[in-house]
């Protein structure tokens, strides 16, 4: 009994302000200690760059470091929106978010509901190996898929097409088709790891529930459409949320592999353009310019959407 | 009604077989290209499954000998880059499983608010390159080097931890950093192993981070090479003497073969570790 209070005492006394400051630091220097890296990491890495920020308001010569330019206010912002290339890629940024979620959004939710229709255990756990595994490979891989499957002269498509003596499609190359590959390869590669979250709410939903509706008749169809769906209904509003606080990410490394000349028209998106202004062609103020829009407005989306599903569930994601 | 029900199952079964073969024929598709050999290839015609087998790709990629060169590359990331991740994410998270301590709020307020805004692209370029750290892999260990939400999952992993185990151990005289290694890290393996695992596949994976910030070629990591082979056009590689990949009849099998020498180890313990990483997604879940 004893030792437990002294533990007690202990504990409190190093976790808990008593003394002045500095003996307090001491006391947990080690805690101190360990946060050290961490905390350089933080303000090297993530609050330098934002400081750096400053920029984006500067007639910044390349070569030069942050400090030092010439203020020029928010002439950049004026040049952004009145420039015709960034307009286009924030429109294609939308444009592609709102296409990936309109058709990528319902996609896991539909597996889901499929497979946990699935009786045979043996079956379900297969699917789900296949269909999680595209998650663990790179845009590169997925771009080199695309390239074996689509490709004009010896991709498998075009090659199925010629052979029933069709024109061969140039998928990667046409405007028309490109945000549609955007929208499917990314489908492709997300959608059953998308899949888990809604298959751990369904089985979250109490199995009562399900036996009551069984008693008074209800077909599968009928306790999908009244048990399940209702169960997850929460889960799938706040992951709908959340996806609408990253609509300005339209994907830098999917777009940045498939992108080429013939779709730039259609394809270039905020990141994929400042990485080409930026790095590409040396112009740092505009392109962080760009940036900062970025962030801010992302700020705001995502401050706006964790707020909207605090409302839903009632809690806060931290 | 109970012949309805198994129409809509066998469709339910048919739907979600397609599914999966959707997400894995394109792998043994891509397999089967690496292993036909030229002279099949150049008859053209439809090839689905391997057929005529031929290692001549794969003996040339291997005797070629820059692909030995972008694997070590990419080791050097991936455990360099784990281990760091691991180390500060561990250390960050376990002192701010510490909601008593003082300055806790600072801290968490500080990391939380680095997951809404980021400086973004260019000034981290120049913060990079103001250190120095162009053309070194340090860039490529450091850009993200704790990710904040896996940092939190692991937060709440330690915050599930009753505190009487840590207590006995503060009884004996244990300093803070013992408890962490002896006491909080073995009974937390299980999630430690999955953030683990996370962060490998992402340094496995990432291919921007290193074609930005590492100019020399011997320095590219898979991910990198494998885009320029397969995605740009010839000029860099003429001059690097791989236009070969470009223009000889061996070239679609080359680029292929290459594609699964960079998969093969993703796919090798990818079935063993699904569990670990479905784990992870919802331990995230649960938080998220």
């Amino acid at each position: 009994m004893s030792t437990v209070t002294t533990a007690n005492t202990k504990m409190a006394n190093r976790l808990k302000p008593k003394d002045s400051l500095l003996k307090y630091i001491w006391k947990n220097r080690f805690m101190y200690s360990m946060m050290l890296l961490p905390l350089l990491y933080y303000i090297i890495f993530e609050y330098i760059p934002i400081y750096g920020i400053s920029i984006a308001f500067q007639d910044y010569i390349p070569g030069s470091p942050f400090i030092g330019n010439k203020w020029i206010g928010f002439k950049n912002f004026e040049l952004i929106f009145s420039s015709r290339p960034f307009m286009e890629a924030l429109r294609n940024t939308l444009l592609i978010s709102f296409y990936k979620i309109i058709f990528g959004f319902p996609f896991p939710i539909i597996i889901a509901l499929l497979l946990n229709e699935i009786r045979a255990v043996k079956f379900k756990k297969v699917v789900q190996t296949a269909i999680y595994f595209p998650h663990f490979i790179s845009w590169v891989i997925v771009g080199a898929i695309i390239l074996s499957m689509f490709s004009v002269n010896d991709g498998l498509f075009n090659m199925i097409i010629k052979s029933t003596g069709m024109q061969s499609v140039n998928i990667m190359g046409n405007p028309k088709y490109f945000r549609a590959l955007l929208v499917l390869s990314s489908m492709w590669k997300e959608a059953g790891m998308n899949s888990i979250i809604y298959l751990a709410a369904i089985a979250g939903v109490d199995v009562q529930v399900y036996e009551a509706a069984i008693i008074d008749g209800a077909s599968r169809w009928q306790q999908m459409k009244y048990v399940t769906l209702p169960g997850i209904a929460s889960t799938v509003v706040i992951i709908f949320i959340l996806q609408l606080g990253s609509i300005l990410s339209a994907g830098l490394e999917q777009t940045l592999v498939l992108l080429n000349p013939m779709v730039a028209g259609v394809g270039e998106n905020i990141d994929t353009y400042v990485y080409k202004v930026g790095l590409k062609q040396g112009d740092y103020s505009f392109s962080t310019a760009v940036g900062l829009f970025k962030s801010a407005v992302g700020y705001v989306l995502i401050m706006g959407t964790n707020r909207l599903s605090k409302k839903v569930r009632g809690e806060s994601i931290f | 009604m109970e012949k309805k029900l198994s129409f809509f199952n066998a469709f339910n079964y048919a739907l979600l077989f397609l599914f999966g073969l959707t997400a894995l024929y394109p792998f043994i598709y891509i397999l089967t290209i690496s292993l036909m050999p030229v002279a099949d290839y150049l008859k053209g015609g439809i090839v689905l499954f391997p057929r005529n087998i031929s290692f001549e790709a794969y003996l040339h990629i291997f005797r070629n000998g820059n692909i030995f060169l972008s694997y070590k590359s990419t080791l050097i990331i991936a455990i360099a880059g784990t281990f760091t991740n691991l180390a500060l994410t561990i250390l960050c998270a376990y002192v701010l499983s510490k909601t008593k301590l003082k300055g806790y709020k600072i801290f968490m307020n500080m990391i939380i608010f680095t997951m809404y805004f980021k400086g973004g692209l260019i000034p981290s370029y120049m913060l990079m390159r103001g250190l120095g750290f162009i053309d070194s892999y340090m860039a490529v260990i450091l850009t993200g080097a704790i990710s904040t939400y896996y940092m939190l999952v692991l937060r709440s992993f330690f915050l599930n931890i009753p505190e009487s185990l840590e207590e006995a151990a503060i009884i004996d005289g244990a300093s803070a950093p013992y408890v962490l290694f002896k006491i909080i890290l073995p009974i937390s393996m299980p999630a430690i192993a999955t953030i683990a695992l996370f962060y490998a596949v992402g340094q496995w994976n990432s291919y921007f981070t290193p074609m930005i910030y590492l100019n020399s070629r011997k320095m590219w990591p898979l991910q990198v090479i494998l885009r320029e082979i397969l995605f740009e056009s010839t000029e860099s590689m003429r001059t690097a003497g791989e236009a070969e990949l470009q223009s000889s009849a061996i070239g679609p099998q080359l680029k292929m073969a290459t594609v699964i020498v960079t998969i093969v180890p993703i796919a090798m313990v990818y079935p063993f570790l699904q569990k670990y990483f479905v784990k992870g997604v919802l331990i995230g879940a649960v938080k998220a």
